[in-house]
């Protein structure tokens, strides 16, 4: 028998849903922000797909979601897909994952149902309801309810607005920030590394953060917010694993960029943070601090006829401070520190065929006990490092103003490679059982399929 | 520690509160008023906006013909009389009559 349980991400949404109803304007048929714009989707995504915005993407985001082009029937349901494929250089040590094997695994890895597009002149969302077939779980993805307008002030362009979202970095438009840098699709399926930055994902879909950004006269972006957690009871009800414990009060999460725009190129320079007071149990008294503080820097060139170029780049520092883990015994210091780094560069030729070469790198302190020895994503050496290269080629066939069934079809297959120096601290025996860095070694094959 | 950063934090959430009042409760200026589009803006330099429609690079942008003016685009926010108004594509800025950008839509 099924569990009620798992439904419950499907009656948020229905009920958002139901509640979004009466405001939005039109009441017609077609989903999804390319036909609510009638834009193709390759004018907002490098590649005809996303994630990875264009300078017109990321106007469209800070925008509210709410351009709509008039007189065009839209309704803001949406559908993704993805089956892949994963083959790591070793078997595991033990299956992949609840229902997979040690190796050579098919899976849908995600199957989504979006609410996103504009509720009013002002307001839109971005809501994701996911199922994973590797957990065989229906939760509570990503979401991004924004408020937004457009000013003048002291003759100089703005846009102001407000972005209620449970993801820090989600609400972000550059594709260097943790929420959506590359890779866009990664295997869920391969020996997990040891640790990283809080900001890079350790509180996705377990809070629930307000902030206030503006972008002015072009160029200057600047973001203040707070994040605090949701109740173990809600997080339940969604199915989302509650990994990181409470917020003592509110994480607050800042972000500041400049940007320069000019025919054919763009590019940025910025920096983001975040700062947390952890109660990892959810009881009372000590806390772990990390205070994240990142830089980052993105450059486009696109204006090349059929040749266009992307790089991204970032930097992450955490100093922490495990005052509860450390009494508790679970970790080894009091102090600590991670350091993680990401780059890349994407070449797409026509829209539609890229190949992306990435490198990351995680460095920390080390810490025998937060990082001891385990089968396949442990550490001997009680050291979180790793660092390797990724490389992607992707072919998207449609996507473009002429393409078949636009904007109904949208689809990428890719093949990826990831490749590691270092795994946990190590590049053999890494963990202590005697699995090298390049056992991990992994290559991916996925369908990606939106509708 | 957690003391002393609590006053921080309240008023990081104060300015928070404080910027969504002002986003909520600013109004939006004259269409006249509106600054001109220009490549400085994110949008309109990826997609290519010129202001003058018999400008368009046709190597990149080999479907545009010279019909396609902002004027009789869907996104124009029809300003009679006048050379700029507003469009839906670049809100809060105005483009020219006569310009175009890729995101053009013809009017039906």
């Amino acid at each position: 028998m099924p569990s009620t349980r798992g439904l419950v991400p499907f009656a948020l949404l229905a009920a958002f849903v139901l509640g979004a109803a009466g405001v939005i304007p039109r009441a017609a048929a077609l989903p999804s922000f390319a036909q609510q714009t009638g834009q193709p989707c390759s004018a907002c995504h490098v590649g005809a797909f996303g994630p990875q915005l264009t300078p017109f993407g990321r106007s469209f985001k800070l925008g509210g979601y709410t351009l709509a082009a008039p007189d065009t029937p839209s309704n803001p349901f949406a559908a993704m897909l993805v089956g892949s494929y994963t083959h790591t250089n070793a078997d595991q040590s033990d299956n992949a994952g609840p229902h997979e094997r040690r190796n050579d695994n098919f899976s849908i890895q995600e199957a989504s149902l979006f609410l996103a597009g504009r509720m009013t002149d002002h307001i839109g969302v971005f809501a994701q309801t996911t199922y994973s077939d590797i957990d065989r779980l229906l939760t509570l993805d990503n979401l991004d309810l924004r408020y937004a307008r457009a000013l003048q002030v002291h003759e100089h362009p703005a846009i102001v607005g407000v972005s209620m979202n449970n993801n820090p970095t989600v609400q972000d438009v550059w594709n260097t920030v943790p929420a959506w840098r590359f890779p866009y699709m990664a295997s869920e399926l391969v020996p997990e590394m040891a640790a990283a930055p809080l900001i890079e994902g350790g509180l996705e879909h377990q809070v629930v953060g307000l902030s206030a950004y503006t972008f002015f006269d072009n160029r200057w972006y600047a973001e203040l917010g707070g994040y605090r957690s949701l109740s173990p009871g809600l997080l339940g009800a969604m199915n989302v694993e509650d990994s990181a414990g409470r917020i003592s009060g509110v994480a607050p999460y800042w972000r500041l960029a400049w940007s320069h725009d000019s025919r054919g190129q763009s590019w940025s320079i910025g920096t983001f943070g975040l700062d947390a007071h952890l109660h990892p149990d959810r009881g009372r008294g000590a806390t772990d601090k990390f205070r994240d503080i990142g830089i980052d820097a993105s450059l486009q060139l696109y204006d090349m006829g059929p040749h266009l170029f992307a790089l991204n780049a970032s930097y992450v520092h955490e100093h922490q401070i495990r005052d509860a883990s450390f009494a508790a015994g679970k970790a080894a210091n009091l102090g600590g520190s991670l350091d993680s780094a990401a780059v890349n560069a994407s070449y797409y030729f026509d829209a539609h065929y890229g190949v992306t070469i990435g490198r990351f790198a995680i460095r920390g302190s080390r810490d025998e006990v937060a990082f001891a020895p385990n089968p396949g994503d442990g550490s001997r050496t009680g050291k979180p490092d790793s660092s390797g290269t990724i490389l992607q080629t992707d072919w998207t066939p449609f996507g473009s103003a002429d393409s078949w069934h636009t904007p109904w079809a949208n689809l990428r297959l890719g093949l990826q490679y990831t490749m590691y120096d270092k795994f946990n601290g190590a590049v053999h025996d890494y963990d202590g059982f005697g699995r090298s860095a390049h056992d991990n070694d992994t290559l991916f094959a996925f369908l990606w399929l939106a509708i | 520690m957690t003391a002393a950063t609590e006053p921080l934090r309240r008023n990081l959430l104060k300015a928070v509160v404080g910027g969504a009042l002002v986003a909520a409760t600013t109004h939006l200026v004259a269409a006249s008023d509106l600054p001109h589009l220009s490549d400085a803006n994110p949008g309109a330099a990826s997609l290519g906006y010129t202001e003058d429609s018999d400008t368009v690079d046709l190597r990149r942008f080999p479907k545009h013909t010279s019909q396609q003016r902002c004027a009789n685009c869907k996104y124009f926010q029809i300003g009679a009389g006048v050379p700029y108004a507003p469009c839906r594509l670049y809100p809060g800025n105005a483009v020219h009559v006569n310009g175009w950008c890729a995101g053009y839509l013809a009017r039906s």
